[in-house]
């Protein structure tokens, strides 16, 4: 009987309706508290229950001022803890319950404290906080615990009335970099960036000692700024090594390092690096003044910081250089320009820059002048093929055939044959197919890369110009644009030129030359109102300035004498006028001169 | 910032060039269009005139395609119409793709219309049309241009622009015809004063002409009153063996076998815009001495010391002519001073003419045989065609101040009456790659090695 | 305003050869061959040397008023009705010859490059990109100048060498051309070719002190002339007399004459790039001419906001004649004949009315 009814159960499940088990599916709604928000006038907060459009009742000016003020105080993002105005107390106890508080301890599994006694006369309490993950452990235990924990030093001592946390310092703290606190807004900014702090009971400070150590990447090759004549050295995220790695290159007392605060949530190291004898003091101001100004929630990367930085954001080519060689970094000092780095990211920010500088690959000056004046040759030639070749060549196509030779034209309307499409048509499929390629083979996992390509050249080259759908003369146009701009040394700039070159084949298509003549004019005009902190981007050439031999075809390196002018350096000249002194002796080959044979050369 | 205003204007640029796709009023797809490499006009038989193009047929030039039959390469039509310009809709009916003459290359009247006027009083008028470019060539043929043109099927060539291209200015290294572009050349003389047009001549091939002869209608193919020149006491025709200048031939004259039926030699000479004359190759080359255009040539001579052989040597330009021109009582007086050089190719008779006694000897011979050409064409210039095709009257301008005196002028109607005194200077450079002639070994004629004299 | 902007003797250099010298694009080579024949070179010198000496009159009147414009000056000179006065003549005469200016030029596309293209379109697109330019300020255009113009020289003097095969000597003669007696009175009244030279005064501030003006107008007239020469020549050794007088843009025939060759043939598509921007150039320096005058004349704080009526206003003037042949009539008889006038007679009466009313100099230095 059972088992017929279980079977009888089993088919009936099969066909009858069966209601959904009952779990409770979690759905983010908006709290009570929002829809009352939303209720007031002229409030950004949006909720459901209001209707997305209404008149927008204007608010009498009292009102306005009211609410400009309130935003005022919002600026800062993240509530401010009333915990960390507050200042250290002289009982560990409750200095403890504080940090505690403040981290949120015991739910915050990450942070340590440590407590431990002092043997000293008398014995005196401490605590050391940590977080684990970005502290070194090891520099922990031996250069912190250790010491103060070992009993036949501090015997002797007599530790009342003393002041605890300088004594501490002074004589006991092994560690290269302490400091004192009192307010707690430093502590959890020092144990935040991977400190210890140590709490002491009686004392009214706090010691923070430096044991930042967390994993990271070692210093390798660059990625995307590969010489074969030259270092190979790329920053890697680590802020004081990267700053590190910038001082093995310029060694200097003049260089300086600052961290200008920037509020943000993540709390974020930036720094700035600058020569002091040699960079202009407004520059550096400027850039101060608007690092600290930002307000925002995090600056993960310089990539980010520029885009809060630069002068123009609608501008389509970047203000600042972006590389991650530290003797890029290290030659841009030299010249008057300003170094920003950021914790986490492997690029630095060099500010001010000229149009010229986003030409230039960081090979240039370690190779002979004959490659490098060539290379540069070459570099400009590909800066102008991957802007204007498709348009070009859909100018010329569809415009003035009259300007091909005429073996040339009939080679192309004998391509053109089978194709379907319009010219127009025919480059922007293209054009898109290999931005898409391009886009592919970024986001594609190494193991499947090289397939990709293989597919892409099939598709691309074979198939299609089998299948009649685009003529072989526009496979090998877009093929050279795609490889110009590769080489074209500034990553952001190749992407800029890239979405200009569309605009290019609109105008071309649509009114030939004089189309393309109309975007050079209108590209030219708005390049020269471009300014990268203060300097405008087309000097020299924009604002006529004195000139460098390494402008555009790079001159001799013992020729190029002074810094660039439009920077305003303190000290313009950076060469001798005769820099390779040894010449000098034979100059003055088969001359008596009286003056001394070299004189002063070196 | 990037203020209303701007983007503004940004948006409205942007929306302007959003008219794109299908393309603008003016663009045009390459395939589209049909090319006419070649325009031959006649006189009409229905209408007034008689158009013929050559057009290209450019599936057949495309990338990757080898060359199929030569007849293939191109389109011949030719069609009747009142003007010049309508017919490039006419033709469109029968053609499907819009016709351009943004490619052509050359035009070609027949003699019929360069002789009665038509052809002059057409070329002002090309130039005004825009897709009619400057540098085209212009010639003349013997017979009707349309069987010209219905010739031109190359057959070394995949592209029939490029031979015609290479034919006409295959004058810089023959000196056989006159490199005359339309608007260049051919419009600036008919248009100016002190200087008349003279244009290329093209003709059959002989051996095809013959058989054209039966089925033309009364055309002059082929010239039967060429006298040669310089020949030594021969009276022959060129066709009895006897030596005859290579020059000594107008197009379609040639005796020669094999090629197409298109071939360009001689000049045709016009005194307004009315053709009068017509120039063998070698009063081409005269011409192109006397008017600084000639580069080089290979000419041959009756051997002066032994007149059975025939040597030829290379003549190069030396030195721009030099022309000094004066009036006397409205009478001009022209001297002009030539001089060229030469390299010698080939010696038939052995004879070294190298050596410092035989050296003026061939000088002189060649300097004869110049002088003779360039006296002739000189007089022919003033006695039969009667205009200065020379550009002598150029070198007049100098003298005047102001425009208005020099057409007082009237260099043309003074012309026939200058006295002209032109002088040839002629070196011999060098010898080919021998410095040295040594004879054949004759021991019978007591020839023996290394005897040379 | 202009007083904002500030630019350096290359730029200013770039920028007025450019406004002068844009002109022989157009129909000027032509308009000086239909006037003297062979014998252009010989005018184009004497109407330099004519526009010279109305310059140094301008010099003289900026000596008195340091760091002015010219509306600035006529305010100081004759009251505040005489700035006004003279600030719309100004703009009248300035939109009539920038209306001409951006109909010649479109025409000059139209026939180099587009024959189809409705000539509406192409003058709403220069308009607009003049009006983007001229937004983003006088510095911008002057230093869009000083980039482009190698470009420019280069492409005119190659379009003037690569013609060498060309050249005949001949055409050259009768040296004299025309006849003095057709030159001379030409001469005073193609003066106004070099009318720009006026715009370094309307742009004083930008620009520096008179001294540099001086120098600056100098350099720009000296280049102006080599290019004018250069081109006026060599059309006279390619084309005869009779033939030089036909063409509407005698470089645009120059170009299409090359032939060195079977390859170095059809060379003037690439000119009509450089032709667009200089023409594009040339007309924003007008533009913003047109913009400004006005509003110094009514002592208005923004020119901005006047771009886009202005802009309008030069696009329907634009359209008014009603064919080629009257716009280069329009140009050549009617306009250059005329504008020599106030070429040096503005100046002149200023200068005259500052020296009776005892106007500026060293006595009445302020600001």
């Amino acid at each position: 009987m059972e088992k017929q009814q279980s079977l009888w159960r089993k088919f009936a499940r099969l066909i009858a309706y069966q209601e959904p088990p009952p779990v409770k599916r979690f759905v983010l709604t908006e709290p009570d508290s929002e829809h009352a928000k939303a209720a007031e006038p002229g409030s950004p907060v949006r909720s459901g229950s209001k209707k997305r459009r209404e008149k927008k009742k204007p608010l009498p000016a009292a009102a306005v001022r009211e609410k400009r003020s309130r935003e005022k105080l919002d600026d800062r993002p993240g509530k401010s803890e009333d915990i960390l105005e507050e200042a250290v107390a002289t009982d560990l106890a409750a200095n403890l319950a504080k940090v505690r508080r403040l981290f949120h301890v015991p739910l915050n599994k990450d942070v340590i404290i440590r407590e431990f006694v002092i043997a000293g006369e008398p014995e005196v309490r401490a605590a050391a906080v940590f977080i684990e993950g970005i502290s070194d452990k090891q520099i922990i235990n031996e250069y912190i615990l250790e010491p103060l924990l070992r009993p036949a030093e501090f015997r002797r001592e007599g530790l009342a009335g003393v002041d605890l946390a300088a004594k501490l310092i002074a004589s006991y703290l092994p560690s290269n970099q302490v400091t004192k606190l009192d307010k707690f807004a430093k502590i959890a900014k020092e144990v935040i960036a991977g400190s210890t702090v140590i709490f002491l009971d009686g004392a009214g400070e706090a010691v923070s000692a430096e044991t930042k150590g967390f994993e990271h990447r070692s210093v390798t090759e660059p990625k995307t700024e590969q010489v074969t004549l030259g270092p190979h050295t790329a920053f890697n995220e680590v802020l004081k090594v990267n700053t590190g790695l910038v001082r093995a290159y310029l060694r200097s007392s003049e260089l300086i390092t600052e961290y200008p605060e920037l509020p943000n949530t993540a709390n974020t190291d930036i720094a700035v690096m600058y020569l002091k004898n040699i960079a202009n003091p407004r520059i550096v101001e400027e850039v101060k003044r608007r690092i600290t100004s930002i307000r925002t929630d995090f600056m993960f990367d310089t990539g980010r910081l520029e885009q809060f930085l630069e002068d123009s954001p609608y501008s389509l080519l970047p203000q600042m250089l972006r590389t991650e060689r530290p003797d890029r970094v290290a030659g841009s000092l030299l010249e008057g320009r300003v170094a920003i780095l950021v914790t986490g990211s492997p690029f630095a920010l060099i500010a001010p820059i000229t149009v010229f500088s986003l030409l230039q690959a960081a090979e240039d000056i370690y190779v002979r002048w004959p490659a490098a004046a060539f290379l540069r040759g070459i570099r400009l030639t590909a800066m102008f093929f991957s802007l204007l070749l498709p348009a070009l060549y859909i100018a010329i196509a569809t415009f003035h055939q009259e300007m091909v030779p005429t073996d040339l034209m009939l080679t192309i309307a004998g391509a053109r044959e089978k194709v379907p499409f319009p010219t127009f048509v025919e480059v922007m499929l293209m054009e898109l197919s290999f931005e898409l390629i391009r886009e592919a083979g970024v986001r594609v996992p190494g193991v499947i890369g090289a397939t990709i390509g293989i597919v892409g050249t099939l598709i691309l080259g074979q198939a299609a110009v089998a299948a009649n759908i685009v003529s072989p003369l526009l496979i090998i146009i877009v093929a050279v644009t795609g490889l110009s701009s590769f080489s074209i040394p500034n990553l952001s700039t190749a992407f800029g030129f890239r979405i200009i070159r569309f605009a290019y084949i609109f105008l071309a298509a649509s009114l030939g030359f004089f189309g393309v003549a109309a975007g050079l004019f209108l590209q030219l005009c708005l390049t020269a109102d471009l300014y990268s902190f203060g300097v405008p981007m087309l000097a020299p050439v924009g604002p006529r300035t004195v000139s460098t031999p390494d402008l555009i075809l790079r001159g001799f390196s013992w020729r190029q004498e002074r810094r660039p002018d439009e920077l305003q350096a303190q000290d313009t000249r950076r060469q001798a006028r005769i820099s390779r002194g040894w010449t000098k002796k034979y100059l003055r080959y088969g001359k008596r001169s009286d003056k001394g044979g070299g004189g002063n050369a070196r | 910032m990037i203020s209303r205003l701007k983007k503004l204007l940004l948006l409205a640029l942007l929306a302007c060039l959003c008219l794109v796709g299908n393309g603008c009023w003016s663009s045009d797809e390459p395939d589209n269009f049909a090319y006419v490499l070649a325009i031959g006009v006649d006189k009409g038989e229905e209408n007034r005139i008689k158009m013929t193009y050559l057009i290209a047929n450019s599936k057949e030039m495309g990338a990757g395609k080898e060359g199929g039959d030569a007849a293939q390469k191109s389109l011949i039509t030719s069609i009747e119409t009142p003007s010049l310009f309508v017919t490039l809709n006419t033709v469109n009916t029968y053609i499907g793709r819009k016709l351009t003459l943004m490619h052509a290359k050359i035009i070609i009247f027949s003699e019929e219309t360069a002789r009665s006027g038509l052809m002059g009083s057409f070329v002002p008028a090309m130039g005004q049309y825009r897709e009619v470019r400057g540098t085209m060539f212009i010639g003349v043929t013997k017979g009707k241009a349309a069987d010209r043109i219905n010739a031109i099927k190359p057959i070394l060539e995949t592209n029939p622009a490029k031979y015609i291209e290479l034919v006409a200015s295959s004058g810089v290294y023959t000196g056989f015809i006159p490199q005359t572009e339309l608007l260049n050349t051919m419009y600036i003389s008919l248009s100016s004063d002190g200087i008349e047009p003279v244009t290329m001549l093209f003709g059959p091939s002989r051996e095809q002409a013959a058989s054209e002869d039966s089925a033309d209608d009364g055309g002059e193919l082929t010239s039967d009153a060429e006298e040669p020149v310089g020949g030594a006491g021969s009276a022959g025709n060129g066709m009895t063996g006897e030596y005859r200048a290579e020059g000594d031939y107008v197009a379609g004259t040639l005796p020669r076998e094999g090629g197409i039926n298109f071939g360009a030699m001689g000049a045709a000479a016009f005194r307004g815009q009315v053709m009068v004359g017509e120039m063998t190759g070698d009063e081409v080359v005269a011409w192109g001495m006397l008017t600084g255009k000639y580069r080089t040539s290979i000419m041959s001579l009756i051997d002066p010391l032994v007149p059975d052989t025939v040597l030829s040597a290379t003549v190069s330009e030396g030195r721009k002519p030099r022309v000094r021109v004066r009036l006397e009582d409205g009478k001009p007086y022209i001297d002009v001073e030539v001089t060229l050089e030469g390299d010698i190719l080939g010696i038939q008779s052995l004879i070294d003419y190298q050596q410092p006694d035989k050296q003026p000897v061939l000088e002189a011979a060649y300097t004869e045989k110049l002088a003779g050409l360039i006296n002739g064409i000189i007089k022919k210039s003033q006695e039969e065609f009667r205009s200065d095709i020379f550009g002598f009257g150029l070198y007049a301008r100098r003298l005047y101040l102001t425009q208005e005196q020099w057409k007082a002028v009237h260099w043309e109607e003074i012309y026939p009456e200058a006295e002209i005194n032109a002088t040839v200077n002629f070196k011999i450079r060098r010898s080919g790659m021998l410095i040295q002639i040594m004879p054949i070994i004759n021991p019978e004629a007591g020839v023996e090695e290394g005897d040379n004299d | 305003m202009p007083g904002e902007a500030r630019f350096g003797y290359a730029e200013a250099v770039a920028l007025v050869t450019t406004t002068i010298a844009t002109k022989v694009f157009l129909s000027y080579p032509t308009a000086i061959e239909h006037i003297a024949g062979s014998a252009g070179w010989l005018l184009v010198c004497l109407t330099a040397i004519v526009a010279w000496l109305g310059f140094l009159l301008v010099i003289k009147l900026l000596e008195r008023f340091p760091g002015k414009t010219l509306i600035e000056i006529a305010e100081a000179a004759g009251g505040p009705v005489t700035g006004i006065f003279t600030g719309m003549v100004l703009t009248a005469g300035i939109l009539v010859m920038m209306a001409v200016a951006l109909r010649e030029f479109a025409e000059n596309m139209v026939i180099t490059a587009l024959p189809q293209t409705p000539i509406s379109v192409i003058m709403a697109v220069f308009v607009l990109c003049i009006a983007l330019a001229t937004y983003l300020g006088l510095e911008v255009i002057a230093r869009a100048c000083y980039v482009s113009y190698p470009f420019i020289l280069t492409a005119v003097l190659a379009i003037v060498l690569l013609n060498y095969t060309n050249f005949n000597v001949n055409w050259l003669y009768p040296i004299l051309g025309e006849g003095l007696d057709k030159i001379l009175p030409a001469v005073v009244y193609r003066s106004s070719d070099y009318w720009e030279l006026l715009v370094l005064a309307m742009i004083a501030p930008a620009v520096g002190e008179a001294k540099s003006i001086r120098r600056i107008g100098r350099s720009s007239l000296v280049i102006s002339i080599v290019i004018f020469l250069s081109v006026i020549i060599s059309a006279n050794l390619v084309f005869s007399p009779a033939i030089a007088n036909e063409p509407y843009l005698m470089l645009y025939k120059m170009a299409r004459t090359v032939y060195l060759g079977r390859f170095v043939q059809r060379v003037e598509a690439i000119f009509v790039l450089i032709w667009g921007v200089g023409a594009l150039l040339r007309l924003a320096v007008g533009f913003y001419l047109l913009v400004t005058v006005p509003v110094q004349a009514l002592r208005l704080p923004d020119y901005r906001p006047f771009i886009l009526p202005l802009g309008i206003l030069l696009y329907a003037v634009a359209f008014i004649p009603p064919d080629l042949p009257t716009v280069f009539s329009l140009e050549n008889h009617v306009l250059r004949s005329t504008v020599w006038i106030p070429y040096f007679f503005l100046p002149g009466l200023l200068l005259l009315l500052a020296v009776i009313r005892g106007k500026g100099g060293k006595r009445d230095i302020k600001t």
